[in-house]
This record gives structure tokens, C-alpha cells and sequence, in this order.
């Protein structure tokens, strides 16, 4: 099962670039009134299903393709995403109890080791739950900045593709923390292909912390190539 | 004077989110995760004027966890703590780098200097993070010329 916001290329050769996804801006107001509608949407589906006790595991999980910055570049293809909402509920609920910890570089946590069981037992589909769960903008930002960092590092070449989009999103979150964390993923991977992007990335940050960061990330980079 | 690193995660330390707080004479409060002292004391290295050590510390620091990971840092003069009140001793480290351990200090703190001490490094201070990539090479480097015992070499994927 994946999420169909990302227009995923599967495995390219080194060299090539990774198409995530294409870029679309949409004005704040229609994206956070779509989120509404969708979040709506999502709630009576699965409330009509609850309510005639029809509850398959493989329901449908039904929402718009526009539901805020970790969404507003999705590709314009999509329509709806299926994602398991047992896994979704079960990524929500990580997400929302790792806010209480207090994250320190180079040490595992809770919530970074159910992280890792959860994306070594569900791979990409937990992926996909995940990149759903970031499109609603709830998560805290330290937790999230902390997920980025782990996605990076865990999984192999077929996932590539899907954690690729999750950090390119995380690239452009309104929360520095956030972005932080996608920087410092991209460091992780350190694949050259990301140079354009953490080009493009330094161009719009406020941040100068941040900015002195990417352009470290890009030198060792560029100095791949 | 010397130059002062502390472990910290770089993104509690932008000066920008901290400008509002200091304006008003406070300081936020996120950052004090990062300044965990033990029987009063909190561990520091001293960085040499031209920083040609501070990988290596960062990487001691770095060992001391149980991963290599991206580890981030602020480096500070000591120079602002006489104002602050602020004591420095020389303790001798305890990383897995001997020839390192050297250049270990303690701050000398109390409940009321932790928020002086974060002021100061907002206002002064100069936050860096080093990527994991760069500490992967400076592990396997320091195991390759003596720097680093074996064993590190399993904190590249942690244990």
C-alpha cells in the first residue's frame, strides 16, 4: 500500500535526480480549509462505518490530496490516499507520546525505538502512514524533527524514494525545528543528489543557524560530486 | 580566556526564536534541556584558539552516547562567565579518548546561574552541529592512529 502523494520513481541511478514529487503552492486559506473538509471527510467515513459495526481492517482511509505544508506540494495526480488507519492510529499515538520525552543527539529514545520497530516490521507502509500523519501538521515539531532524522538512516534503496519526499517536505515546514531535522536527514543520506535541493532550501531560510547548516551539508555535498 | 564547548542540540539555541524572550529580560525555557548538571556541575571542553581540536571533542562527546550521530555544539568564551558569576574547574574527562579527556572542564552552577549561564550563551555563543557523516570518518580515523580504542568502532551503528 502507498500514499499516493508521492510520485515515487523507484530506484534511479546515481547520478540522476529524484523526482519526489512536483511542486505546487496553494494560497494558506484554501489549504487549511481543504484540511478541514478532509479531516470532516475521513470522520464520517469512518464513522458510517462504525456505526453499522462494519469496520474491515482494510478500510479506506479517505482524504484530500491539500491539507497543509507537509501536503501543499503534492503531486497534482492525486486524489485520494489509502492509508491503513490502524497503522495511522497507531503512528498518531507515537507521534502524540513522544512529545513528553526530551530528545538528546546520539541517544535512543522511546519514541526513536518504536520508531525503528514500527518501520522494521511495516517498512513502507508505515511510511506512508507516517507521511499522512506529517500532512496534518499536529505532530510536535521536536518529535517530527527527531522522526526525520531517523527515516533518513533506516531502510534500504526501495524505500529511498518515499523518505526522500518525507525529508523534502520537512524541508519546507514553517517550523525551524522541523526543517532542522530534515537538513540534518539529508545529511544522513548523504547522496549528492540533494545539493540542488538544499540550494533551493538555503535561498528561503530566515534562519541563519540554519542556513550556515545547509551550506555545510551542501559543501560536503558538492565536494562528492 | 578560553574557548568553551558544550553538547547541546543546535536547533534549542537560534538566536532568532530566542530574541523575544531576551528582549524582556527572560530566557526561554527549551534550551535548559540541554544544560543537565550532575552534583552541580556541568561538562564542558575547552576548544584551543584556532579550533583544531574541536572535532576531536565533538567526536569524544560523540562516543560517549549510544551512537555516532549528528552532535551538536556552542561554543562560548569563558570570559562571560566571571560575570555571571560563574566558576570553571579543570576535572579530567572520562570519554573513550584518553588524549582528549585533557582538555575536560566543569562549570560551577546553582538554580539561579543555570538562566544567566543560558542568557549568556544566547548572547554570546556560537552554535555548530557536526554532521554523522564527518564523525564516522573521525571514528574510524582516530581507531586507525591509536586515538580511539576498537571497541568504538560499534558505536557507528550503536551498542
Amino acid at each position: 500500500m502507498s500514499n499516493t502523494d508521492f510520485n515515487e520513481t523507484g530506484l534511479m541511478p546515481a547520478g540522476q535526480a529524484i523526482q519526489a514529487e512536483s511542486s505546487t503552492a496553494l494560497p494558506r486559506d484554501t489549504i487549511e480549509a481543504t484540511q478541514r473538509r478532509a479531516k470532516w471527510l475521513a470522520a464520517f467515513v469512518l464513522g458510517a462505518a462504525m456505526a453499522t459495526g462494519q469496520v474491515p481492517s482494510s478500510i479506506t482511509y479517505l482524504s484530500s490530496r491539500m491539507r497543509g505544508e507537509f501536503q501543499a506540494e503534492a503531486d497534482s495526480s492525486t486524489i485520494a490516499a489509502a492509508v491503513d488507519p490502524a497503522l495511522l492510529q497507531k503512528v498518531k499515538d507515537l507521534f502524540e507520546k513522544g512529545a513528553s520525552e526530551f530528545f538528546h543527539d546520539g541517544v535512543d529514545s522511546n519514541f526513536s525505538r518504536s520508531l525503528l520497530t514500527l518501520l522494521g516490521s511495516r517498512g513502507a507502509d508505515a511510511l506512508a502512514a507516517i507521511a499522512e500523519y506529517l500532512s496534518w501538521n499536529e505532530g510536535h515539531p521536536e518529535v517530527v524533527s527527531e522522526a526525520l532524522r531517523w527515516i533518513a538512516e533506516v531502510g534500504g534503496p526501495e524505500t529511498l524514494p518515499k523518505r526522500w519526499s518525507i525529508l523534502r517536505r520537512g524541508l519546507k515546514s514553517r517550523s525551524p525545528v522541523v526543517r532542522d531535522g530534515a537538513i540534518l536527514g539529508f545529511a544522513a543520506l548523504d547522496d549528492r543528489r540533494a545539493y540542488p535541493l538544499l540550494l533551493e532550501a538555503r535561498e528561503s531560510e530566515q534562519i541563519r543557524e540554519l542556513r550556515l547548516l545547509i551550506e555545510s551539508v551542501a559543501a560536503r555535498l558538492e565536494h562528492r560530486r | 580566556m578560553a574557548l568553551l564547548l558544550r553538547k547541546v542540540k543546535q536547533h534549542r539555541w537560534y538566536k532568532e526564536l530566542a530574541e523575544p524572550f531576551l528582549k524582556v529580560d527572560d530566557v526561554p525555557a527549551d534550551p535548559l534541556a540541554d544544560l543537565q548538571t550532575s552534583e552541580n556541575l556541568l561538562s564542558v571542553w575547552e576548544v584551543q584558539e584556532d579550533r583544531s581540536n574541536l572535532i576531536r571533542i565533538v567526536r569524544a562527546v560523540a562516543i560517549g552516547g549510544q551512537r555516532i550521530d549528528h552532535t551538536g555544539y556552542i561554543l562560548f568564551d569563558s570570559v562571560h562567565l566571571d560575570a555571571a558569576g560563574i566558576g570553571l574547574q579543570k576535572n579530567e574527562g572520562r570519554s573513550d579518548d584518553k588524549g582528549a579527556n585533557g582538555w575536560h572542564r566543569d562549570l560551577v552552577l546553582s538554580g539561579k546561574k543555570i538562566p544567566a549561564l543560558t542568557r549568556l550563551l544566547l548572547q554570546h555563543g556560537e552554535t555548530g552541529t557536526i554532521k554523522k557523516p564527518v564523525l564516522v570518518e573521525a571514528l574510524e580515523e582516530g581507531i586507525r592512529v591509536g586515538e580511539l580504542p576498537e571497541s568504538c568502532r560499534k558505536k557507528r551503528s550503536g551498542g
